[in-house]
């Protein structure tokens, strides 16, 4: 045999062994999904049943059939809440399954590992599962943090509350989901919230301030006015922002007297405060700023005019244009 | 549309099966007769065709979203006065204030109760 034929007869000979491992593999991967199909046809009037409260999971189960199981019950408890979404976390509870991810969690070394315990213990895990995800709030990995802010919220866990604002005020979470977290949580987080306002490091009063404004009720109007006068500007402007959020008509003039603030952003959020409480005694201090003030403050309160006053906005628009700005946004709206 | 002494029955449209079966599930253990579709295009087919008395629309699916869906359902007689429940991960305000501009009738977020959906559908159907 010359040369070339050998090489033409390895060639085709590679070429067939490497169709037929492909084949086998597409074979395999379609006995697999076969398989799966049909553990999870078997399984889904058990497990349909076991969420609507009417029967147990069924006990006699092999590996791979407890391992599809898992993986439905994982994927029912990312739609839901309430009495099913419980069910699935006392399943996952005895099954050991929580111990191990509140495990891995603690001690995996690599972060992704850890990140996905977080998020994981979010979705199946009981509420004690909440003490492990506070602790990961101080991991050195940001992407365990956000998993375990996340699933904190996916817990509503009225524990997590303190340690979340905490978190939020140093930036180690990043803010937006901490607040969604803490939006969760709901009513639950107040205690800790109004605690919170006494704080000894300043971010910490002004984020309990800021979702103050936004879970608390007029009731806390009285202890956030008082933070109008913190010795912190980030605190001041904090809660003039939740005052006008609140909506109590007895916080009007602490936010009058923040106009006079020396610090602009202050008195930019006691404009804007002011012009969601639309109180008439309002009207001729906010023409003031409107008219003297520097740009970011009189902007804001020619806009609170506008919609505390039209008449008087209307009236004084002639040379300002802020005013102007203001009320043609106010007919846009 | 069901005769009156018949069971209502319940358009559910989600591409998630797991999340339809379940639905389906809890409505027909609650009296209902579900029909299920797993996209918008297939949910507004049987929508026309079996005129159901009311819809539990899911609001990401593929072909047709579920607020598209409800506007259209809304445009077509035979459904206009179909009620509409939309099953959305979407919450922020302007999702909703969509939602309810397309012409839902109200709106459930997920994660969801499954007993709260039910109790949404009957005051849903007690309303019309």
């Amino acid at each position: 045999m010359s040369v070339v034929s050998g090489i033409v007869v390895g060639l085709v000979a590679a070429n067939l062994l490497l169709l037929s491992i492909v084949t086998w593999q597409r074979i395999r991967l379609a006995l697999g999904e076969r398989r799966l199909r049909r553990a999870r046809q078997r399984l889904k009037p058990h497990v349909l049943a076991f969420l609507d409260g009417g029967a147990d999971l069924p006990a006699a189960l092999t590996p791979y059939e407890q391992a599809v199981l898992a993986r439905s019950l994982d994927s029912y408890a990312q739609v839901l809440r309430g009495p099913a979404r419980d069910r699935i976390a006392r399943y996952f509870d005895q099954q050991g399954t929580v111990d191990r991810e509140l495990r891995r969690l603690r001690v995996a070394r690599r972060s992704w590992r850890r990140a996905a315990a977080a998020h994981r213990l979010g979705d199946i895990g009981p509420p004690r599962a909440a003490a492990g995800l506070i602790r990961a709030l101080g991991d050195d990995d940001r992407d365990v943090r956000i998993a375990a802010v996340r699933s904190l919220g996916r817990l509503r866990s009225r524990e997590a509350a303190s340690p979340l604002v905490v978190a939020l005020a140093a930036g180690r979470v990043p803010a937006l989901l901490a607040r969604w977290s803490l939006i969760q949580i709901g009513t639950a987080a107040l205690p800790s919230l109004r605690s919170l306002r006494g704080s000894q490091a300043a971010e910490e009063r002004a984020s309990a301030l800021q979702l103050l404004g936004l879970l608390g009720d007029a009731s806390d109007s009285g202890a956030v006015a008082a933070r109008l006068r913190d010795s912190s500007a980030l605190v001041r402007e904090q809660a003039a922002a939740a005052l006008g959020r609140l909506g109590s008509s007895r916080s009007i003039p602490g936010l009058l007297a923040a106009l006079d603030d020396r610090i602009p952003a202050v008195r930019a959020a006691a404009a804007t405060a002011l012009g969601r409480l639309r109180d008439p005694s309002s009207a001729a201090p906010l023409l003031a700023r409107a008219r003297a003030d520097s740009f970011d403050v009189a902007q804001a309160a020619a806009r609170a005019l506008a919609a505390t006053d039209p008449a008087a906005a209307q009236r004084a628009a002639a040379g300002n244009a802020h005013l102007r700005e203001a009320l043609d946004l106010a007919a846009l709206t | 549309m069901s005769e009156p002494s018949q069971p209502p029955v319940i358009l559910v449209a989600d591409d998630e099966p797991d999340v339809l079966e379940l639905v389906g599930y809890r409505l027909s253990r609650s009296g209902f007769t579900v029909v299920e579709a797993c996209d918008g295009e297939e949910a507004l087919a049987r929508a026309l065709d079996q005129v159901p008395d009311l819809a539990v629309l899911d609001v990401m699916m593929p072909k047709l979203d579920g607020y598209e869906l409800t506007r259209r359902l809304r445009s077509a007689d035979a459904t206009q006065r179909m009620p509409v429940i939309l099953l959305t991960a979407r919450a922020q305000e302007s999702d909703i204030a969509t939602g309810f501009e397309a012409g839902a009738d109200d709106y459930l977020r997920k994660p969801f109760n499954p007993d709260e959906l039910v109790a949404r559908v009957r005051a849903v159907l007690g309303r019309r």
